[in-house]
């Protein structure tokens, strides 16, 4: 019971004050990426929440067995981890549920190597979180990016629109509605 | 067979214009919204900026060379992990060492330093067509990361200006780093869309 209040707390934290799209500006590409393409959002945000909260899962019970704490150890262990986890969820997919893998398989590469996914095992490292942590923080970036992608491709056909100085439409403006958001996300930090 | 001399400054042309591409008209930041983690973060200070624009430029190179080499022989889905393993087999060796050196940099980058390698900028390389010359290839991704430090010099100058300005002020710029950064560069990104149209005008009017 105590872990799983553990475990909604830290969902909760990722979804609002310690989100890391608007609070530390990662993984602004994938969300444009997931918006401009406008389906499977849900197939994008739940792999990259798979792809997460394994490798930062994985990371965190190897940690104990690296020779010292340095960063350059943790580094390896991350990139190796989030390497062959991405390796096992394509060899998964494609042997098991091979009409899955080529309905996903445009958002799988940017789902699983991308800053959001790597900064895990370093933000677990950092601030010393269980694994369960790990998993509720995982598992709230998922939500948010859902959340944000399913937004932006709400909004994106507006971002075109002739009525807007054609310097602003497309890339500019979709710029400007995220930076509008992330504003509106300061108000849960301050 | 012999190479002539218009031939040579016909490929040279080609690649010039392959390089001011990237550089202009592909911008990676404010065309394709790549890096934008990089710029956001990684321009807290100028001598990180600086630092990590040389980074970048440096790791493009062979990431760009062996990608383009390998994209005849692997598949889509294996370029991209590809990418990310020659980020890191490349940066982890430099990496105590520039700590060691750069102390100060290494500390301004912070996280922003370590998570450089799997940057949608570096990444995006393992996708460089195999069809067109390696050497065309190589010029345009030159061009971008060229680019894209030019967008980061620029965000990191104006935190500069923001960070004097706030000392009069009660601190509130640091406080929206990100969603600042943001605006400032969704206007950057206008100007320079607004800079491009104009020159499309002209050169369709034939005024240059």
């Amino acid at each position: 019971m105590n872990q799983l209040g553990q475990l909604l707390l830290v969902v909760l934290a990722a979804l609002t004050v310690e989100n890391v799209f608007f609070s530390q500006g990662m993984g602004f590409y994938e969300l444009l990426r997931g918006a401009k393409k406008g389906k499977n959002i849900t197939a994008y945000a739940a792999l990259l929440t798979l792809f997460s909260a394994g490798s930062g899962m994985i990371t965190h019970g190897l940690a104990p067995f690296i020779p010292t704490e340095k960063r350059v150890w943790v580094f390896l262990l991350a990139a190796g981890v989030v390497l062959a986890w991405y390796l096992v969820v394509c060899l998964v997919l494609v042997m098991a549920f091979p009409h899955m893998y080529r309905r996903v398989n445009w958002c799988i590469g940017p789902a699983a190597i991308n800053t959001v996914v790597f900064s895990i095992p370093f933000l677990a490292e950092q601030q010393q979180w269980s694994a369960w942590e790990v998993l509720g923080f995982s598992l709230g970036t998922g939500i948010l990016f859902w959340l944000i992608v399913w937004v932006m491709t709400e909004h994106l056909p507006k971002f075109r629109n002739m009525s807007m100085p054609a310097a602003f439409r497309g890339i500019p403006a979709a710029f400007l509605f995220l930076g509008i958001l992330a504003l509106g996300f300061l108000g849960f930090v301050h | 067979m012999q190479i002539t001399r218009g031939q040579i400054i016909r490929s040279v042309k080609k690649w010039a214009r392959a390089f001011v591409d990237g550089l202009i008209f592909q911008n990676p930041v404010l065309i394709g919204g790549m890096g934008l983690y990089l710029v956001l973060c990684g321009s807290t200070s100028l001598e990180g900026a600086l630092f990590l624009s040389l980074l970048l430029i440096v790791l493009t190179v062979p990431v760009c060379v062996i990608c383009w080499l390998a994209g005849k022989w692997i598949s889509v889905w294996l370029r991209l992990p590809l990418a990310f393993f020659l980020t890191s087999v490349l940066y982890l060796p430099w990496y105590p060492d520039l700590q060691r050196i750069h102390p100060q940099f290494m500390q301004a980058l912070g996280l922003c330093g370590i998570l450089a390698v799997a940057d949608s900028l570096l990444l995006m390389r393992a996708f460089s067509p195999e069809k067109r010359p390696l050497p065309f290839v190589l010029a345009e991704a030159l061009g971008g990361a060229v680019g894209f430090s030019v967008v980061l010099l620029t965000v990191s100058v104006l935190w500069r200006l923001l960070e004097e300005l706030e000392q009069a002020g009660g601190g509130s710029f640091s406080r929206a780093r990100v969603a600042l950064g943001l605006i400032a560069v969704a206007l950057l990104a206008a100007l320079w869309k607004y800079g491009i149209n104009r020159y499309k005008q002209k050169r369709g009017r034939g005024l240059l």
